[in-house]
């Protein structure tokens, strides 16, 4: 049986202490393998109440409540907690409202003098598988995307990148960005985001059993309107699944239209979290040692049979007056489009790091992620003024002694690989 | 086998075995609410409570055949159609099927 069905946290709403008394023996008597939590409550309000707590996967409603009458509990209900698997459960025999109770999204309508331990059990269970990949369907249909950003090597900037990335994605369009670190032992994106939540990715991974909208909320915090969620860091000493990593990313994947996940850099660990993402940002910084490195990440990432037109090489950390034409070495050598060259721009960077800042909306690091963003999204690129200060750096220092890139000194790392 | 009816002293017994998914005192327990919630309901019936009835004979038809009486869903049911149209003489005699029921069963340990 999948880990996820095992404990179910069901809600019944039931005036009739007798009626609840019987389905709590009914689901306290199961298999070992089948685990129930049942809440109880005897009235609509007091259900909403419960409900917006979070926590619960399906409700048992009866819809003769102190408060409510037919339908109208239904439709209350309903409307209240969209994609929540309901099945009436009552002791009207009505075909008529049954049928209404399915068309409106029900997941089924059991007459309680008909109802079995066994028919109660085995509809809880279908119902909460079918509305599970109801839910997986609906958001493979969806036009999200996951962006994932992955550092060539250690110190690329990779962090950086992703966190500004998901602000300008949010800057440019407005739309829902979850920005999230699977970086597990760093902990530096809540430190690069201000984000001081005693809830992590992992957090989101052990509680994938009684996941919902509610849940997932209390878990991300709110930064200029991305979502974050951060690491626990290496002091938490968490460890997570890789499958649970996954599962609770198509979780997010129904909530948001942009997922950033910050990935640090490549393992056989997390090869398999690659496989939902969209596109691969891969940050890199022009030493001889990152760009080995970015060249071995992405011969991993084509050997397991990512597309390579899916991977972008995001250039970090570079001079502001280098020779642009090195782009054109690295798409020749590494076959993948270099998207962005990103400046150092030296103390007010490093300052604004060291204040739990992301760099400055108008600097020119800020400026190339947002035409990356803005590629994203299909709008048209922002040219930018060069600077004074850059046009002084330009004429006094001149242009920079690069080594030369080849095969040679990258190395062949398809043995690597 | 759920009912099983035999007579003593020419008295009628229903013999009341538990649904194999419910323990005794469960149904025990549920027997006796019933058997305590029967004077309540011949009140209702006395001062012509329709709602009380009406709500009375729902739970009724509900619980009955699921704690093992399928008498009580079916004197349950026609006690909240009868409520529902104010037929005092089905009421009447609802209220008096229903205490007859609960006095002839006897619930089986197993």
């Amino acid at each position: 049986m999948n880990d996820s069905l095992k404990r179910l946290s069901v809600l019944l709403v039931e005036d009739d202490s007798d009626y609840a008394t019987l389905v709590q023996h009914w689901l306290a008597d199961t298999e070992n393998d089948r685990r129930f939590l049942l809440s109880w409550t005897d009235s609509l309000g007091s259900a909403l109440a419960r409900l917006a707590r979070g926590g619960i996967d399906l409700v048992l409603l009866d819809l003769s409540l102190p408060d409510s009458q037919g339908m109208d509990t239904f439709a209350a209900l309903s409307s209240r907690c969209p994609g929540l698997p309901l099945i009436v459960l009552t002791a009207a025999d009505s075909e008529s409202m049954a049928l209404q109770t399915i068309r409106q999204g029900g997941e089924d309508y059991l007459v309680k003098s008909s109802c079995t331990r066994d028919l109660l059990i085995r509809n809880i269970s279908h119902a909460v598988v079918r509305n599970r990949r109801q839910s997986d369907s609906q958001a493979g249909d969806a036009q999200h995307k996951v962006i994932t950003v992955i550092g060539a090597k250690g110190g690329t900037g990779a962090t950086t990148v992703a966190c500004t990335l998901a602000a300008e994605l949010r800057r440019q369009s407005d739309e829902a960005v979850l920005l999230a670190d699977l970086d597990l032992d760093s902990g530096l994106m809540g430190f690069l985001m201000g984000v001081n939540n005693r809830f992590s990715i992992l957090d989101a991974t052990q509680n994938l059993e009684r996941m919902d909208t509610t849940f997932w909320e209390h878990l991300v915090t709110e930064v200029g309107g991305v979502h974050v969620l951060p690491s626990a860091g290496l002091a938490a000493g968490g460890r997570a699944d890789p499958s649970h990593l996954s599962e609770a990313i198509k979780f997010a994947m129904r909530l948001y239209r942009w997922v950033v996940l910050d990935l640090g850099r490549l393992r056989s660990s997390n090869l398999a979290l690659i496989e939902q993402s969209t596109e691969v940002m891969l940050v890199t910084t022009d030493s001889i040692a990152s760009l080995h490195e970015a060249k071995r990440a992405i011969e991993v990432l084509c050997v397991g049979g990512f597309d390579r037109e899916r991977i972008h090489l995001v250039v970090n950390q570079v001079d502001a007056d280098t020779a642009p034409q090195r782009s054109s070495d690295l798409v020749k050598l590494f076959g993948v489009e270099v998207c962005a060259r990103l400046q150092y721009e030296g103390d007010a960077m490093c300052s604004a790091l060291a204040d739990s800042k992301l760099p400055a909306e108008s600097s020119a690091f800020s400026s190339s992620v947002r035409n990356v963003a803005r590629r994203l999204l299909g709008l048209e690129e922002i040219k930018r003024k060069r600077s004074m200060p850059g046009l002084m750096s330009f004429l006094t220092r001149g242009k920079r002694q690069e080594p030369a890139l080849n095969e040679a000194n990258l190395g062949d790392t398809r043995a690597n690989a | 086998m759920l009912q099983e009816q035999v007579s003593t002293n020419g008295k009628a017994r229903i013999l009341v075995y538990p649904p194999e998914d419910l323990p005794y005192p469960v149904v025990a327990a549920y027997l006796s609410n019933c058997r305590q919630g029967l004077q309540s309901l011949k009140d209702a019936v006395e001062r012509f409570d329709y709602d009380f009835i009406g709500s009375y004979g729902h739970r009724m038809k509900g619980c009955g055949a699921s704690y093992g009486f399928p008498d009580l869903t079916e004197t349950g049911a026609s006690m909240e159609q009868a409520a529902r149209v104010h037929n005092n003489a089905d009421l009447r005699s609802c209220a008096a099927a229903l205490e007859a029921h609960l006095e002839s069963f006897e619930l089986v340990e197993p």
